[in-house]
């Protein structure tokens, strides 16, 4: 293709041409470096008292009590409140908005410590009154070149739903550079992590389990070399033995495909994320391929959200997302769980895209908190599956990326 | 089309086991102040560079700075087995690619949906005027830009690329290929037929 490369040679250079010298900002030189010796004795300070904050504030774990009667509930097993990640009133800082899950009135929020509005994380523990919140810290999201890490707070909420203040917790997870989503096991001992590192061009797809009475923290990595590909958000099966996961092609910078979801038993031995046990292979499910998945409890099912675009290369795009319940272990589409079609613009589209996920499992399996074109909860395992209730969260046209119950 | 002199900056030429761009003696042994000198000759070819990555002029200016930065702390851990500006060139695809992977981050977390932002002024001089090809350009993948851009921006082998990138010569004649069939795919109209 000469005529094609002559072309791209010349349009390449008149575009890097129009970066002129007078319009850049000179090179900062950097301060000479110091020595990393007399760093040694705070940082050794800084580590005992960590190991001290480890093991004396977490030693007893998350607790975990039996869930409380619901009187006036509209569904029994319905957790009685959920958290939602929201940017606050000033518009410039996170919020963690409790509200119960009824009526969706607001019973407190809490300030949280991120570094970019509106984005942290939560999980649910299995007794209603626990959360676990990740926040970002370190570099803006925004600029070049490093990672950031993710503080972990633990938020415990009162019988009326009134927050208490966060707790920062000792362990996090190793510095990143992605995060995909996190899960509290049942018993609230065990946080299961899924982000991802970059080396050069190289994802490391990374998924650690943090004991958060201990502090130890275990690593599975996905394999470097060929095909790239990290862990999405986990859910536990089976207690605190395994834990479900989207498996993630990288494609590019950030741009994943799901190739299917597996399950790890991190009881066995091995630090490699192929270890886990494809239980749903790749492909379509119903009318579109799979944005996003949680296994329920007991293992035997995998919830899914999926997409389908009907009008790809239209200027407007209308979609379809369904929620379906496939069996674990096949893959086998068991029943759809709910439809909706609607049409975006391409900002829409891309947020709409951006946005989707099942959320967050009630610890009985019955009930998901689920971002689809609307966010809301949907009757997976209870008395009347494919119920779908809208909750509020966010103003209307927003989206809610960080909710559990 | 009129010669600029950062176009003249362009492949590495010689292979390190040549030393074009070895330190010069009196510098070899000021490590820090050999990497500023090296930076400040090509910081014009290095941002220009970044641009095609990223698509805007702050971002790139802190990428080169970034880069400059890691290079200045790191030189002397560094394996001479490329040349500097080679290294220097890696680190800023590196940190290129960095700058799309946090947009992305910040793009699918974000919560609300706004219009895209520009960094500053000066952004928009690069995005202004941007022609079809161009914009076909920023839409492929970043791993198509980045050797499109080595190979046609800064005019380098497909050896000089591949060792740039830290990936085959192979790798870098398909990802090529791909890019260029991607881009003649997208713009049938603007490409002249071949007799």
């Amino acid at each position: 293709m000469p005529d094609l490369e002559d072309l791209l040679r010349e349009e390449l250079k008149r575009t890097a041409r129009k970066v002129q010298p007078e319009v850049l900002r000179p090179l900062r030189v950097p301060a000479p470096g110091r020595s990393w010796r007399p760093r040694l004795v705070p940082l050794a300070a800084a580590a005992a008292v960590i190991a001290i904050v480890a093991v004396v504030a977490l030693a007893v774990g998350l607790p975990v009590s039996p869930k409380p009667a619901i009187s006036g509930s509209p569904s029994v097993g319905l957790p009685r409140f959920y958290v939602t990640i929201s940017g606050g009133a000033h518009g410039n800082e996170t919020e963690a908005v409790i509200r119960a899950s009824a009526g969706g009135q607001v019973t407190g929020t809490v300030q949280v410590p991120s570094i970019a509005q509106d984005v942290a994380f939560v999980t649910a523990a299995a007794d209603d009154r626990s959360f676990i919140i990740g926040a970002y810290e370190g570099q803006n999201l925004t600029s070049p070149g490093g990672a950031f890490d993710l503080r972990l707070f633990q938020l415990r909420i009162s019988g009326a739903g009134k927050p208490g203040h966060l707790t920062e917790l000792a362990p996090a997870p190793e510095r990143l550079d992605d995060f995909q989503g996190m899960a509290l096991s049942p018993d609230g001992k065990l946080l299961a992590v899924s982000l991802a590192r970059y080396s050069g061009p190289y994802t490391i797809g990374t998924l650690q389990v943090i004991n958060l009475a201990t502090g130890t923290i275990r690593t599975w990595t996905a394999p470097v070399k060929g095909p790239q590909y990290a862990p999405g958000a986990p859910s536990w099966v089976d207690g605190s033995r395994m834990v479900a996961f989207t498996w993630l092609r990288a494609i590019d910078p950030l741009v994943y495909t799901v190739a299917g979801v597996r399950l790890l038993d991190i009881t066995a031995p091995g630090d490699s994320l192929t270890d886990a046990k494809l239980i749903v292979p790749r492909g379509t499910v119903g009318a579109g391929s799979i944005k996003s998945a949680l296994i329920t409890p007991d293992g035997r099912d995998v919830i899914a959200v999926t997409l389908r675009e009907l009008s790809p290369l239209a200027s407007s795009h209308t979609v379809i997302v369904q929620i379906a319940e496939l069996q674990a272990g096949t893959g086998r589409l068991i029943r759809v769980l709910r439809t909706q079609t609607a049409r975006y613009d391409q900002g829409g589209y891309i947020t709409l895209q951006a946005s989707l996920g099942m959320l967050s499992l009630g610890s009985a399996g019955q009930y998901v908190l689920v971002q689809g074109i609307q966010f809301g909860w949907l009757d997976v395992g209870g008395p009347d599956p494919g119920r779908f209730t809208l909750l509020p969260a966010l103003p209307a046209g927003q989206y809610v990326t960080g909710a559990a119950w | 089309m009129e010669a600029d002199p950062a176009d003249l900056i362009r492949s590495p030429g010689p292979r390190p086991d040549q030393a074009a761009d070895d330190p010069p003696a009196e510098l070899a042994d000021d490590p820090a102040r050999y990497v500023t000198e090296l930076f400040r000759a090509h910081h014009l070819e290095l941002v220009r560079l970044a641009v095609l990555i990223v698509g805007d002029l702050a971002s790139a200016e802190d990428v080169v700075q970034d880069a400059f930065e890691q290079l200045h702390r790191r030189w002397r851990t560094l394996r001479k087995q490329s040349s500097a500006l080679d290294y220097a060139r890696s680190a800023v695809l590196n940190g290129s690619r960095s700058v799309l992977r946090r947009r992305s981050v910040a793009r699918r977390h974000e919560a609300r949906i706004v219009a895209p932002k520009l960094p500053d002024a000066d952004a928009a001089l690069v995005f202004e005027q941007r022609t079809e090809l161009i914009e076909a350009f920023r839409a492929l993948p970043a791993r198509q830009r980045e050797v499109l851009a080595l190979r046609y921006y800064v005019d380098m082998s497909v050896a000089d690329a591949a060792a740039t990138l830290h990936i085959s010569e192979g790798a870098v004649r398909s990802t090529s290929s791909r890019g260029l069939d991607a881009l003649a795919r997208i713009l049938p109209s603007r490409i002249p037929k071949e007799p």
